[in-house]
């Protein structure tokens, strides 16, 4: 249970088209997380699969049945909302009851689906307490509380950790996962903070502006970008971005020339036209401290020094900005001219329309062990 | 740290807060002393006020006018209270599911009649019910409905109900504005949430909305039932407390017996009578009509 299939899904809103054309399959047991910035139409997504707003054209349907037409109820879908949405009146026992009250469950059994949720939540002493005097995280775990009663077969979450500071996140991440082993349901996760999006998901579906621009599992998206869309979104900081000129492509991969000067072949697959316009892509993690295949000098303004490691960002003689992650120990100091490099596996190259080069990355041999 | 002119001594800061006081005491405090001392008098507004201790109010206690007074004010007070509680809600939630414009528009008009002086609306709706040439009982004969063109205003049955419809017309607006504001407090994903769990409207109505607008319920009621007991305008435009004492409440009464009988010190214990009563009802509301969220368990 917990099948999911959008078929050519819109929204329109007056004469805004919020969603575009969007076909998607999630399968049981996935966690699948929406991410894209702000406005992009995640939100708007997820109520469209909880039935709490209309979709305009396409279709859904959960478990093989089209839901198009099914109340929220009856989608066996729970939604835990961006800001909680608890019943401020009401004890947290009750709000967690709420949904088995509505459905007019015995009592006995709504007690111990209760409790259960509770106990697995470590709820069972604030049963008694009104939301008011909960911490923030402990309001997420009742909103979660909630939905877990009903027993669906999917769970959609609208950004449930936004409202959370730094250290509460993190840990409610590990939580949410845990959570998701422990059930093993369908989860629909929401949110426009990518390092959300990278460490729970099983798959990620990248939006813009109410598009699909990819759907994969956070390593694929990370290392083969479908577009520079994806790739300056994932990953932090964000990947540096060069002009570059083609010069031919080969069976080994393209010869580019960037801003700078520097003529690099990097391994990817499709072949460029002499004079393309290119951009190459480089993350800051993947730029070191002195020589590598390919060099650039650059000038560092900021440093900002993390400890483990500092993060440099500079400008190059031909005024591209750059940033660079290096190890906390290394030194550099801003106004020292420095030299970077990097290795030509690692860069990526984009066309003019955004779309990717695919890089030679085999995914599998960076997950076994 | 820097100092303030009011970091100096209270009572040096007293000069700030004289002016006011001083009208304060003037034109509050003052008469309502005095009102509270001629409730003990006996007093034809001209001789000097004789004290007679309670006698007053023990006279109030048998005085079937007074009873009259305070059993049509009870009455009142469906129409001042009550109805217009009901009636705002629905108005608020029906506003609410409009957009824009039309939201505006329909919020203004209901809202309209408060800004109004009562006393001028009293005037106009003593002619909109007259007998013979009042809109009300035009139409109502023009659609064939002239047995029921009552003279609504000098039926001894309908002159109190007629007059409330004013007051409940009156106060609908205000406190459908009142629960707008309510509405609009409330975070709209809580009824959401409840829809996702499958509550219908009735149910979301009763375990969620009603609940969480106490506070507004509370200070409608608290508004509208000093306006009651404070009602004078809109029924002296319109009946002057009759027909037959049908419409008297209170403050008629007690205009009757200071302006006309000048009894003036009979008259200020039905105001003083009156005063108490505000406060016991607000106080009954404010200890029972409690906001049911969250704070204190
Ligand atoms: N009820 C609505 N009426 C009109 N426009 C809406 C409505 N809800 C959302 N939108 C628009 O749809 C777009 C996507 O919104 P949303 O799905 O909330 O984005 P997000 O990705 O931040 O969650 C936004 O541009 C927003 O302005
Ligand atoms: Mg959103």
């Amino acid at each position: 249970m917990g099948h999911l299939k959008l078929q050519a899904v819109t929204k329109t809103f007056g004469n805004v088209e919020v969603i575009r054309a969007t076909d998607l399959t999630i399968e049981e047991g996935e966690f699948v997380v929406f991410v894209g910035p702000s406005g992009c139409g995640k939100s708007t997504m997820l109520r469209m699969i909880a039935g709490l707003e209309e979709i305009s054209s396409g279709t859904i349907a959960i478990d093989g049945r089209v839901v198009n037409d099914i109340a929220p109820v009856e989608r066996g879908i729970a939604m835990v909302f961006q800001s909680y949405a608890l019943y401020p009146h009401m004890t947290v026992f009750e709000n967690i009851a709420f949904p088995l009250r509505v459905a007019k469950l015995a009592k006995g059994e709504v007690d111990q689906r209760v409790r259960r949720a509770a106990e697995l939540l470590k709820l069972s002493d604030r049963l008694e307490y009104k939301p008011g005097e909960l911490s923030g995280g402990q309001r997420q775990r009742v909103a979660i509380g909630r939905a877990i009663v009903r027993e669906p077969s999917v769970f959609l979450f609208d950004e449930p950790l936004s409202n959370l500071d730094a250290a509460l996140r993190s840990e409610m991440r590990v939580e949410l996962s845990r959570l998701h082993a422990s059930l093993g349901n369908t989860m629909i996760y929401v949110t426009h903070d990518q390092i959300e999006a990278m460490t729970m998901a099983t798959k990620i579906v990248v939006l813009r502006a109410g598009r699909v621009e990819q759907v994969g599992s956070p390593l694929e998206l990370f290392h083969k970008p479908a577009n520079r869309f994806v790739a300056g979104f994932i990953g932090n900081p964000t990947m540096n971005f060069i002009a570059a000129e083609g010069i031919s492509s080969s069976a080994e991969g393209a010869t580019v020339r960037l801003s700078t000067g520097l003529e690099l072949k990097l391994p990817v697959n499709g072949s460029i036209e002499s004079g393309e316009a290119l951009e190459l892509g480089i993350r800051p993690d993947d730029l070191v401290l002195g020589g590598a295949d390919a060099q650039i000098e650059m000038t560092p303004e900021v440093v900002e020094r993390l400890g483990n490691q500092s993060v440099v960002h500079g400008i190059t003689k031909t005024d591209q900005p750059l940033c660079a992650v290096i190890g906390g120990d290394r030194p550099i100091s801003p106004g020292r001219p420095t030299r970077l490099g990097f290795d030509v596996a690692k860069a990526h190259l984009f066309r003019n329309d955004g779309t990717a080069l695919e890089r030679r990355v085999d995914l599998q041999s960076l997950v076994a062990d | 740290m820097k100092q303030s002119v009011l970091d100096a001594p209270v009572r040096k800061n007293l000069i700030f807060v004289l002016p006011g006081l001083l009208l304060y005491s003037a034109f509050v405090l003052g008469p309502i002393l005095a009102a509270i001392y001629l409730s003990f008098t006996e007093w034809n507004g001209i001789a000097r006020p004789d004290f007679i201790g309670f006698s007053n109010y023990l006279s109030l206690l048998t005085d079937s006018n007074f009873v009259t007074a305070l059993k049509n004010n009870a009455l009142l007070m469906v129409f001042y209270c009550l109805l217009p509680l009901f009636i705002g809600m629905a108005f608020a939630s029906i506003v609410r599911s409009l957009k824009g414009r039309e939201q505006m528009a329909i919020r203004t008009l209901l809202f309209m009649p408060y800004i109004m002086p009562s006393a001028v609306l009293g005037i106009v709706w003593h002619w909109l019910y007259n007998p013979a040439f009042g809109p009300i009982n035009q139409i109502l004969k023009s659609v064939g409905l002239g047995a029921i063109a009552l003279p609504w205003l000098g039926d001894f049955n309908f002159a109190l109900p007629s007059v409330g419809m004013v007051a409940t017309w009156y106060y609908c607006g205000f406190c459908m504005v009142i629960f707008l504001t309510g509405l609009q407090r409330l975070d709209p994903s809580i009824f959401e949430a409840a829809r996702a769990d499958g509550a219908g409207a009735a149910y979301t109505f009763r375990r969620i909305t009603l609940p969480l607008l106490l506070p507004e319920i509370r200070i409608v009621l608290l508004l509208t039932i000093i306006a009651s007991i404070k009602s004078f305008d809109l029924i002296f435009t319109m009946t002057r407390g009759g027909p037959a004492n049908s419409t008297l409440v209170p403050n008629i009464y007690m205009y009757q017996l200071g302006f006309q009988l000048n009894r003036y010190g009979y008259a200020a214990a039905v105001a003083i009578v009156g005063a108490i009563l505000i406060f016991t009802v607000n106080y009954i509301v404010h200890r029972f009509v409690r906001p049911a969220d969250g704070g204190s368990r």
